[in-house]
This record gives structure tokens, C-alpha cells and sequence, in this order.
């Protein structure tokens, strides 16, 4: 299906095909402050896909997402976004991405009504029809104002905003997280409705790994200002491993397998990169389950040292 | 441009109300030093116009939604600096219609003092909002509302007192020993008596001249402080 694996160690040279197909390169990007330093940040988004980018919270997730949209400056790299350069096309292109934050940043004093009329003015080509539509489907009535409304109807409204300027890509940064169960398994169904368009991409910063589950086509996964990983999920799924087994396998070799691993007085269970590798190793003395981009996270974020 | 002014006409649009009762109230309050409360009035709630707009921006972050729409930072700025003159421009407005239905409804029943506006008055009323907002300004684009919030304030405060403390001092004059004030009040007095001797319109051209460069002044460093904002 995804015939582009996409690691951040590949070589990439501009205009290579995989990236010219992107709609969302991110190329050595780094950023640094007093605390935390984005190291050298690369991945690529390809056209009509969507992209979950995990990482625990303090990751560098929003700030690479600020990066995108140059509401920071970096120290280093390159960011194209449609093929074109973030700074120099800046207005074009965020005439034709969308964005979605984790917080409400419309003007709370405002009616629905007014707030959509203020930004529509800015985009070159709004659909009054798409937005009432999405007002419509949403439950939003325009007389409200935004003060009024919860966190999950919030979050709709930007959402309709987002979708009624024949926006290409969508930007989110942790759109659910403080939502209730409810609001939250209703957004996941907006965007996975959306996402059937496939002229549509999305980028979609979490930290609840089941968000992906059913909607993403590639995880990016960062931790300590660091990619981690960037492939296509179905690629990490089937490829990384957790094992099962008693502790006496365990010993320095059999450990460095493993990426991260736990263990109590009953066994030990571990994360392991390649599965094959691992059955091949442990033949029927452990057992290889697949693991969830959670247990992938966490093991990763654990490492060996709590092991 | 025009969009961000609006959106900030918009976001006032329930404390616009301010401008017309503010510029009677000013009518009343200032009646017996001519000139002055147009100038008050105009810093006044032109100052609180734009430091509502300024808040309601601050509030939920919004700086971050503006600047994630296909909007230059340079326009962010910019359309502040318009914005600011167009509720100026309504003070003023306002104000003459003030002053227009108490000399319809008669003098007796209101004790205001009505002198027909001048040019002058129009003038240092620009000016001192001027001063105040070239100053607030660039130190807002730099360090955002909250940091920039004492200094506001001292300026609001400063830029009121400011005209009647110096006719004050220069009726103190002798009074003080201190060496720098009064040079600094010579200079004052020098300055009013060259001045008086200017024509209306020459006056008005000075100081809509000091205007200018103060305004361009201080548009160029927000804009550069601007660009090096982070959110």
C-alpha cells in the first residue's frame, strides 16, 4: 500500500521523487531554547495521507507544528510546505493549509456569525455553503458566542473554519486532547469522514496514541526534541514486536535486542524492532505479540534503564 | 488591513458607546481650560479603545489564530497603528457633534463654555495622542500586552497630567531652586511665547509634522520588533 517507507535517516536530495510528492517536508529542523532543543527534525507527509506525530507532552510536537506555521523562528532547516518554502511563500500557503488547536484562540466576546466573518475575509476563497453546512452537522448555532460554548463544540467550530476554505492541508495540534470521550470519539469520526477526500491531507499532533488507530497512515513519533521514527503505521505495526518470555532468556545479549523492557519476578516483556529477528532468536520460548503504537511509545520512552 | 481594522471595529463594537459619552463628559469636565478637552478626550478613549482591542487579542491568545491566517505580520501592525487614528478620528467627530447638541439645546441648562473648535485644538489633540501611542506601541509589539501593561499605563497617566501640570510649573516657575527644572520650564515658556506668535495654521503644520515623524518612528521599530516575535 505505502510503497515510500519514510525513515528520518534516509538520505533525501531535493526534488527526489518522494519528496516533490509530498505535500509537507520537514528537512533538519532545529530550534533551540534555554531548555529544550528540536534537533534536526526531518519527515514527509506525502499527498492525500494523513500523519499522527506523537510524543509525550514537552516532546517538541508543538513546537515543530509552530515551526510549520511560523509563529517561531527555527535556528536551522528547511520546511516546504506544497513544494514551496514556508518563509518566502508564507501567504500562499496559509491560504491553502488549515489549522486546528489544542485551545479556543477566537475572540470569546464574538458571536459564531462574527467570528467566521472575520476570518472568511481573510481567505481568498471561502464557501459560505461548506461552512453552514458544517454548522449544520456540527450542532452550531451562529448566534452563540464563542464564550458559550464547551470545549468539544470549540473545537467544532474551528474545525468548520477549518473546512470551508478548500484548505489541502490540515494543521492540528492536539485537538483532543481535554476533550470528554464523547466529543473526542465525535471529532475522530469528522476526520475520518474527511479524510475519504483524498485531495485533503492532514497532520495530527497527539498524545493519545489511540487517536491513530483508526485514522492515521503514517506515525511520526518524537521524544526529547527528536524523531524517533516516521513510517507507515501498518510498516511499524507489523515490524516491531513485543516479547514475552521468562526472566533467566535475559542476559546482555538477549537485552540489546530490545528497545525498551520490563521486568517483574513472573518474566519479562520488551519491545523489539524487527519481530522475524526476534522469533528467530527466541524460536517458541517467548511469545511475539503485536504491539500498539502506546506500547511502541512508552518502551521507547522507557528504554533499557528502568528495564 | 482594512479586515484587521474592522475586526477590531468588530471586537469593540460594544464599548463604542464610550466615544460619545466620553466627549460630553470631557465637554463638561474640561469647560474651563479651552483647547484641553478635546485633547483629553481624544487620548483618553482613544487610549482605552485600543487597549480593549489589545486585550480581547491577549485573552485567548488570539495572537496565534491572526497569525495563522494568510496575514503578514507587517499588516498585524500596521492595521493597530490605522485603527488607532480611525477611533481618534471618531473622538473627534464625536466631540464636534457634542458640541453641536449642547449649543442647539442652549448654554443655560449645561454650563459649558463653547468657543468655536479651532485647527489648533485638532492639532495638539492628534499630537498628544500621538505621543502616547508612538511610545505604547512598539513596546506592546515587543513584549505583548501583559509586559507591556505598566508602562501603558504610566504613559496614559502621564500623558493626561501632563498638559496641566505644565502650565503649572509655569506658574511656580520662580518658586523652584532646582537648576534643570527650571531650564527645562524657560525652554517651555520660550517655546508657548515663540509659538503664540506663530500663525494658527503654522501651528498646526508643526505639530502635525512632529506627529509624522513620531508616527513613522515608532511604526518602523514595531515592525521590526514585531517580525522577531514569538507566540
Amino acid at each position: 500500500m505505502f510503497n515510500q517507507p519514510l525513515a528520518p535517516s534516509e538520505p533525501k536530495s531535493t526534488g527526489s521523487p518522494s519528496e516533490m510528492d509530498s505535500i509537507l517536508v520537514v528537512d533538519n529542523l532545529t530550534k533551540h531554547f534555554k531548555d529544550f532543543s528540536l534537533q534536526n527534525v526531518s519527515f514527509l507527509l506525502p499527498h492525500g495521507y494523513v500523519m499522527g506525530f506523537i510524543g509525550p507532552n514537552g516532546s517538541g510536537k508543538s513546537t515543530t507544528i509552530k515551526l510549520i506555521m511560523n509563529l517561531i523562528h527555527k535556528d536551522g532547516g528547511q520546511i516546504k510546505v506544497f513544494g514551496l518554502d514556508n518563509l518566502q511563500h508564507e501567504l500562499t500557503i496559509k491560504d491553502r493549509i488549515a489549522f486546528v488547536f489544542d485551545e479556543n484562540h477566537y475572540y470569546e466576546e464574538l458571536s459564531i456569525r462574527d467570528m467566521a466573518r472575520i476570518v472568511a475575509s481573510f481567505y481568498k476563497h471561502w464557501e459560505t455553503q461548506t461552512y453552514d453546512k458544517c454548522l449544520k452537522n456540527f450542532d452550531l448555532d451562529p448566534k452563540q458566542k464563542i464564550k458559550q460554548l464547551s470545549k468539544g463544540m470549540k473545537m467544532k467550530f474551528s474545525l468548520a473554519v477549518a473546512l470551508s476554505h478548500r484548505a489541502e492541508l490540515l494543521i492540528m495540534d492536539e485537538p483532543t486532547s481535554g476533550l470528554d470521550p464523547m466529543a473526542r470519539s465525535e471529532l475522530l469520526e469528522i476526520l475520518a469522514t474527511l479524510i475519504q477526500d483524498e485531495r485533503k491531507s492532514v497532520f495530527f499532533s497527539t498524545h493519545i496514541t489511540s487517536d491513530l488507530d483508526k485514522i492515521a497512515d503514517f506515525v511520526t513519533f518524537i521524544n526529547h526534541g527528536e524523531i524517533i521514527l516516521s513510517s507507515p503505521k501498518d510498516d511499524i505495526l507489523e515490524k516491531y514486536g513485543i516479547v514475552k518470555g521468562a526472566n533467566d532468556m535475559l542476559d546482555e545479549e538477549t537485552k540489546s535486542l530490545f528497545i525498551g523492557i520490563k521486568t517483574n519476578k513472573f518474566g519479562f516483556e520488551g519491545l523489539v524492532r524487527d519481530k522475524e529477528k526476534a522469533h528467530r532468536y527466541f524460536k517458541e520460548r517467548a511469545i511475539v505479540e503485536k504491539p500498539t503504537l502506546e506500547d511502541i511509545m512508552l518502551y521507547t520512552m522507557r528504554g533499557e534503564k528502568h528495564g | 488591513m482594512v479586515n484587521l481594522v474592522l475586526k477590531d471595529l468588530l471586537i469593540l463594537k460594544r464599548y463604542l458607546w464610550l466615544a460619545p459619552l466620553y466627549g460630553l463628559f470631557a465637554l463638561y469636565a474640561f469647560r474651563t481650560m479651552p483647547g484641553g478637552a478635546l485633547s483629553v478626550g481624544t487620548v483618553v478613549v482613544t487610549y482605552m479603545l485600543m487597549l480593549q482591542a489589545i486585550t480581547q487579542d491577549d485573552k485567548n491568545n488570539s495572537e496565534i489564530m491572526l497569525n495563522s491566517l494568510p496575514l503578514r505580520r507587517k499588516d498585524i501592525v500596521l492595521a493597530k497603528y490605522l485603527s488607532v487614528f480611525l477611533y481618534a478620528a471618531l473622538v473627534i467627530l464625536f466631540f464636534l457633534l457634542a458640541r453641536g447638541v449642547v449649543t442647539v439645546i442652549g448654554i443655560g441648562m449645561i454650563p459649558i463654555l463653547i468657543s468655536p473648535i479651532s485647527l489648533e485644538e485638532i492639532a495638539s489633540a492628534l499630537v498628544a495622542m500621538v505621543i502616547l501611542i508612538s511610545i505604547y506601541l512598539p513596546i506592546y509589539f515587543k513584549f505583548g500586552y501583559l509586559r507591556s501593561r505598566m508602562v501603558g499605563s504610566i504613559l496614559f497617566i502621564a500623558s493626561i497630567f501632563l498638559l496641566p501640570m505644565v502650565s503649572i510649573m509655569h506658574v511656580y516657575d520662580r518658586g523652584t531652586r532646582n537648576s534643570i527644572l527650571r531650564n527645562i520650564i524657560a525652554f517651555l515658556g520660550r517655546l508657548g511665547n515663540w509659538l503664540q506668535t506663530q500663525a494658527d495654521w503654522q501651528f498646526a503644520s508643526y505639530m502635525l509634522a512632529l506627529a509624522l515623524i513620531l508616527t513613522t518612528a515608532s511604526v518602523f521599530l514595531s515592525l521590526r520588533f514585531y517580525a522577531r516575535r514569538e507566540f
